[in-house]
């Protein structure tokens, strides 16, 4: 249909390359491309699923915790709360270095993209660095994964939220790496940008998690 | 599509009766609970967590989206008109 075409809005904005990691579409002298990049389309789709996946897991806490006449069972370890309050604080720290990294490749300032990456990377390992050294602990107080629900379902859904900030810390290294050869700008910023999505929702899931888990 | 009388006070009524019979609306099993029955209270309150997820989940995304969306036609906007006319 011949006037169709030119009533549909397209979801392009020029001042792009074509190609760049997009779909485009238009032509002529004029640069298109779509409003979000593919990058950031597949990151979102990878969220969702993990927001649904998490809320299953939280739902299944949920039944046990409250069901359970005394939480943590007498003969179990407490859970550390002052070092995981400081480690909170880390991973926190390290969505506000993310904000600043996207902030510095809006603006094309290599350096402190390079700098804020690295400190989110950092921070990021500390905060599995210090997980890891209180799992060890605990297991060595005798806290398991087969210590019924208590020690089940920690296990499980603290260690699902340290896979994935392992998976962030290991994609912040590899965008890291790429920002020390000068390969991002303000022009191609978009696996920065995607970057910082995943690390904004795997920082923003811990909050959550820690007043349930150790707090609740 | 016109509501006539009758339409309209069924719909009122279907409206009202959650709040009228709340034991006969409620359409789950586990709700007609006891004040000490903790499972079924556990099992409430885990339902109505995982119902938010969706809602939460595609609200957000779908947050992300329209504010791209909306800061990309802004951008769209000003490159248009900064751009001279063409002879």
């Amino acid at each position: 249909m011949p006037g169709t075409a030119a009533k549909v809005r397209p979801l392009i904005i020029p001042g792009r390359k074509p190609g760049s990691g997009s779909v485009t579409s238009g032509g002529g002298d004029q640069r298109e491309r779509a409003f979000m990049s593919n990058g950031m389309i597949a990151v979102l789709a990878v969220i969702a699923s993990e927001m649904m996946l998490f809320s299953g897991l939280i739902g299944s806490f949920l039944i046990f915790r409250l069901s359970a006449p005394f939480w943590p069972p007498p003969a179990l370890p407490r859970l550390p709360i002052a070092i995981t309050w400081v480690n909170t604080l880390v991973l926190l720290t390290s969505a506000v270095t993310m904000f600043l990294a996207v902030r510095a490749v809006h603006r094309s300032r290599q350096r402190l993209l390079r700098n804020y990456l690295a400190i989110t990377a950092v921070l990021g390992t500390t905060f599995l660095l210090v997980q890891g050294s209180e799992w060890v602990r605990l297991v060595a107080h005798g806290l398991k994964i087969s210590s019924g629900a208590y020690g089940g379902t920690f296990y499980t859904l603290i260690g699902c939220h340290g896979l994935h900030v392992t998976a962030g810390v290991a994609w912040l290294v590899g965008v890291a790496v790429a920002a020390w050869g000068g390969r991002y700008n303000a022009r191609n910023a978009s696996t920065v940008e995607v970057v910082a999505v995943y690390w904004f929702f795997v920082c923003a899931i811990w909050p959550l998690l820690f007043v349930l888990v150790y707090l609740m | 599509m016109k509501f006539d009388g009758l339409k309209s006070m069924a719909i009122v009524a279907m409206a009202a009766a959650p709040v009228l019979a709340p034991r006969a609306a409620l359409a789950c099993a586990m709700c007609g609970l006891s004040p000490g029955d903790h499972a079924g209270h556990a099992f409430n309150t885990s339902v109505l967590f995982m119902l938010s997820g969706p809602y939460v989940t595609f609200g957000l995304i779908g947050g992300i989206v329209l504010i791209a969306w909306r800061r990309a036609n802004r951008r769209s906007l000003v490159v248009k008109a900064s751009t001279p006319p063409k002879r």
